[in-house]
This record gives C-alpha cells, structure tokens and sequence, in this order.
C-alpha cells in the first residue's frame, strides 16, 4: 500500500519553567491510502499532540520536529506557513473530541462549511452551500439543507459531530486526522459515528488517523494500531496481530483492563496497570513504562530498546519495543 | 428575532416611563414648584396666583398626565432662570453634546478595540506591557488636568488648535481625545479580556484546522464573539459621555447640556433640570436597546433568550 503519510522521528517539546517537556518522543509511523490508523494509549501520552504535530496546529509554544514528515509526497517540515495552510483543511482535515464547542455558536452551519471550500477553491457561495447540503446527507444529517441555515446551538452532540465531519470533507480530503471524535458523545451515537466513518472510508479510500483511547473503537475499526506509551511509539503492527499476540508489556496489560464479552469470567477481576506514568520532563534514562512493569529487569532502568519485529510474525510489520522476546 | 426585538422594546418603553416618574417625581422632591417660580420677594397670594394658572394645585397623577403629554410633544415649559423654553435651549446645546459624545465614543473604540486585539494576540510581550501602561494613565489622570495639559501644549507652546469654542472640528479635537481617552481603557481591556478566552477556544481550533487565513479566523471567528460585552459597554459609556462630559465642555467652553445641566442645577432651574434628566435618560434607553439588539444579531443564542 502506497502511503499518504509517512512520519519519522516526530518530536513535540514543550518549554516550561522546569524544563523542557518532551511530550511527543521519536515518533514514527505510515499510513497508508484508504488505511485507517488507530493510535491508542492513556491521557497525556502524546497522542493528541502527535495528531495537532501532523497539522501544525501546536498550541503556542510547542515545537515539532521530525527527520520526516510527508504527506502525499510533500515535505510537511519545509512547508511555508501559507503553503501549509492550503493542505490544512483541504486536502488533510481534522475533527475533535468537543463537538459542543468545536463550532462557532456565531455562524450558521452553511455559512461555516462553505467557508471550509471557499478559502481553498474559487467556488461560488451556491456551489459551496450545494456541496455543504450533498455532504450533510452523506454523513446522515436528517433535513440537511435546512439546517444549514440554523446555528450550532440548535443542534445536539451527535448531529455537530456529523457536520464537523460534513465539513471536513468540504474540501474531499486524502487524510482525515480525528481526535477522540466520539468521546464526548453517548454509546449509541459513538457507534453511529464509527460506523459513518469506517463508511465514509469504504466509500471514498479516506484515510483516517484516529487518535482513542478506547480499545473496543480499535478494535472494530482499526486496521493498523500504534500504541503509545510516554510519548513514545511502545508497539505498532495491524489490529489482529497486536491485539492478539500483544508483544509488549504495556498493550498486554492494557488489554487485560478492557473486559470481553464471552472470554472474561464473569465475577472475575479485571486487570489494572499499578503506578504513575513518569515524568515527562528531561530524559527518561530507561524503558518508560521499567517502573510499572512487572517483568522489568536490571538493563530496563538504564536503556531504552528500539522498535523491533516482534518475533511470531516478523513479515507482518508487528514491531515492538521492550527487551523481553515478546511471548503473550 | 423579531419576538426578541418587540420584547426589548416593551421593557425599554417600560423602563423609560419609570425614568419620566422618577424626573417628575424630582422636581416635586425638591420643594413647591410655585414658590420656586415666584421668586424671594413673592407674597403669599402671588405664589397662590402662580400655583392657580400652572395648575400646582391639581392631584399629581393629573399633572404628571399634564407634563408628560406636553413633554412627548417636546414642550418641557420654561426656564425659571431664562424665561425661555427648555426645549429651545436643549435643541441649542444637545447637538454639541451628541457630536462631542459620538467622536469620543469613535476615538476610544479606534484606540481601544486594536490596543486589546494585538494586546491579546501577544499577551505579555512589549506591546500589551504598553497598551497596560496606557489603560492605567487614563484611569489614573484626572480629565480636568490632561484638558489644561493638552490646552497648553497644543494652544499655547504649539498653536495648532483652538482652546475652547464649538465653532469648527478643530475646537472638537482636544475634547474628542480628553473625553475619549478616558473611555479607552474599559473597552480595551474587556476587549483583551474576550479575545484571550476566545482564541483559547474549540472553534477558533477549528477555524485553523480550515486553513483560514489568520485574519478571517482572528477578526471573523473570534473578534464577533469577544466583541459582544464590549458593545454593551460602549452603549453604557456613551450614555454617561452625553450625562457626565460636564467637566470636559466646562474646560473647553462647549456649550452642551453637560454645562447646562451643571448650570441649571447651580441656580436651581429645576424644569431644565428635568428635562435634561428625562432626555439624556431617554437616549440611554434607546442606546441600552440598540445594544441588546446588536447583541442579539452577534450572537444567535441571546435571540432565544
């Protein structure tokens, strides 16, 4: 598979009184086209900066840098602000976790999805609200072309998070970056959207960067998976292979907190993680997760391993990152 | 929209025949109008013949009826001290008033929206350490002083401009800036204010992950949502600019109401009092409504409310 992105190295260090904090550590993947890329992994792990890194929409003084940062054959990293900005929105989107607050409560829902097409194309204002009504459908807005003319408060959670999506796709993006889409929302309507999205992907060869920390919207949706841990990429490969044959400590013992239908005893305890996750000012001198680990060793402490193919299935692009030889 | 609109009219008209009981009620407040009008030296059947033909003696209810209809039509009687009607002496000094409050409102929103805008942009850099000092000096300076500062500046060591008089935009600009100026800081700050949390927020994320241009997502999406609080201020402190730029067009020799009203008060010509209490309350009124509804039209939420 040909891929639409390609990241190398993704640093993201964020200077603050104590230190410079390196929340984003070497971090590297690809994702292919019509690929849909899960990268899971706990609170302030560096997954939702890693995905604003992609767009260059880092908050204020945080700085990026990678060895390599492609989309679509084009080098993010020495990309003009103004060049940046055309490929923003048009041909790589992005969707967030607030559907409530991601839209502006002062313009109507036309008016803000013809926006997204007019600042890139020459379309007229017609055409954009044409193509804003035809994508409303698309992602199952109910009445779509009138609700174009209503603002964002007369919608409920659900329904923005559909037209965060309708308007992402104004400009027919490669890449869709989505940020926790359906954490803000109820089960019901989280299935919906996933649905939508795998859909959307099927029917168009999107390809989507989904950024959770939920491992049943991995499951079901994910074709390949980085799990991230401190920053860092601890294990990356397609769904199956690490989800079933988890190769390090972490994801196994991630996996063992999500209960499965059918396979966890009922009545049995689920699984937890003991300890903190370390501090991610200054250098970790060790294996980030060494502390919490309990199959740690003397030389997790002192050095961190690189990735590596994880031994069962070495040709499947499996590769994790721990000393161990990665036995399930 | 339009439910909203008629709502607001409603309280406004009902707040404005609050305001006319209230300026009714303050003449009679202040002592028996007939004695007042008949001077130090009026016997007792002279005030008697006065209260008679002004009809002094009638219930209040019925002269408040009186007066009002009569000030509807734009008749506010007469000055005790000029003998002439109030409504000419207002028509007289309200345009300088309204045109010394309108430039200075302009002059303050010229300074004060752009100072809160880059200031928020850049917080804490040079630039908002200035716009700061800026805001502090014209809370801190007293009108009165900054006045004679720029009147011997620019009227005296460099004759430039006019130090008092109404006559030409010249004689306007001293007080434009003196009144202006002090109004500057408030909707500077309440403009930083806005835009730093609304830059912070979801939709302005959103904005740029549009690829907008910087200036579409700054002056579009985020100036329209902080500007809001700083509307309803402006209406508020054109209001006090018309009621309270009595020490500005004392220093300047503008004849406004401000001088009137200050005057009129001074020599207890309490049916110019009153009219300058129920007009200048009126056009706050009206001002207050304009506000709401440009509120409403800024941001849709206020419309359901």
């Amino acid at each position: 598979m040909t891929p639409i992105l390609e990241v190398e190295g993704l640093c993201v260090d964020i200077p603050t009184p104590a230190g410079t904090l390196h929340a984003v550590r070497d971090v590297s993947f690809r994702v292919g086209k019509g690929e849909i890329l899960c990268i899971v992994g706990e609170s302030g792990c560096g997954k939702s900066l890693t995905s604003l890194a992609l767009m260059d929409l880092l908050p204020g003084r945080a700085r990026r840098e990678a060895r390599r940062l492609s989309f679509a054959g084009t080098d993010l990293g020495t990309l003009s602000q103004k060049a940046m900005r055309n490929l923003r929105g048009n041909r790589m989107a992005m969707i967030f976790q607030e559907p409530m607050t991601s839209l502006n409560p002062a313009f109507t829902i036309g008016n803000q999805m013809a926006e997204a097409l007019r600042c890139h194309t020459r379309a007229s204002a017609a055409e954009a609200r044409e193509r804003a009504a035809e994508l409303l459908a698309l992602v199952g807005v109910p009445a779509g072309r009138d609700r174009l003319n209503q603002y964002p408060h007369q919608l409920s959670g659900g329904l923005r998070q559909r037209v965060m999506i309708a308007m992402a796709l104004m400009g027919s993006p490669d890449l869709l970056i989505a940020d926790e889409p359906t954490t803000a929302l109820d089960v019901t309507i989280q299935a919906q959207i996933l649905h939508l999205l795998e859909d959307l992907r099927d029917r168009t060869g999107l390809s989507i960067v989904l950024i959770t920390h939920d491992l049943g919207v991995v499951a079901q949706l994910a074709d390949r998976v980085v799990v991230m841990y401190a920053g860092s990429v601890v294990e990356e490969g397609p769904v199956d292979e690490v989800f079933g044959r988890p190769a390090h400590p972490y994801t196994r013992g991630l996996l063992d907190c999500v209960p499965v239908p059918g396979r966890t005893p009922p009545g049995s305890l689920l699984g937890s993680i003991p300890g903190v996750v370390p501090s991610l000012i200054g250098a970790i001198p060790g294996c980030p997760f060494a502390a919490r680990c309990s199959f740690a060793a003397d030389a997790c402490l002192t050095r961190q391993p690189p990735l590596r193919p994880a031994p069962l299935q070495p040709a499947a692009g499996h590769s994790f990152r721990c000393v161990l030889e990665g036995s399930a | 929209m339009l439910a909203y609109s008629l709502k607001r009219l409603l309280l406004a008209v009902l707040v404005a025949v609050t305001v006319s009981v209230g300026s009714f009620a303050l003449l009679r407040a202040a002592g028996d109008p007939a004695v007042a009008m008949a001077g130090h030296s009026a016997t007792a059947s002279d005030i008697e013949f006065i209260r008679e033909t002004y009809g002094f003696n009638r219930p209040l209810p019925v002269q408040y009826a009186d007066w009002l209809v009569k000030a509807l039509q734009g008749d506010f009687g007469e000055s005790l001290y000029f003998r002439m009607p109030v409504s000419r002496m207002l028509a007289d000094k309200l345009p300088t008033t309204m045109t010394l409050g309108g430039l200075a409102l302009a002059f303050a929103l010229c300074v004060g929206l752009p100072l809160g805008i880059i200031a928020a942009i850049r917080p804490n850099s040079w630039i908002d350490r200035t716009a700061l000092l800026i805001s502090v000096t014209g809370q801190a300076m007293p009108t009165f002083w900054f006045a004679l500062v720029l009147v011997v500046l620019f009227s005296i060591t460099f004759p430039l401009l006019p130090p008092s008089g109404s006559g030409t935009w010249k004689h306007f600009v001293m007080p434009t800036v003196v009144l202006g100026y002090y109004a500057t800081p408030a909707i500077m700050r309440l403009t930083r204010a806005g835009m730093l949390e609304v830059l912070a927020s979801d939709y302005i994320r959103t904005a740029r992950a549009k690829g907008l241009h910087p200036a579409v997502v700054l002056l579009k999406h985020a100036l329209r949502n902080a500007v809001i609080p700083v509307v309803s201020l402006s209406a508020v402190q054109f209001g006090f600019m018309l009621g309270g730029s009595v020490v500005v067009e004392t220093v300047f020799a503008l004849h406004g109401t401000g001088q009137l009203a200050w005057e009129s008060i001074s020599r207890s010509d309490l049916p110019t009092v009153q009219a300058i209490v129920l007009v200048l309350s009126s056009f706050y009124v009206v001002l207050s409504l304009i506000a709401d509804l440009l509120n409403a039209w800024l941001d849709p939420r206020i419309r359901v409310a």
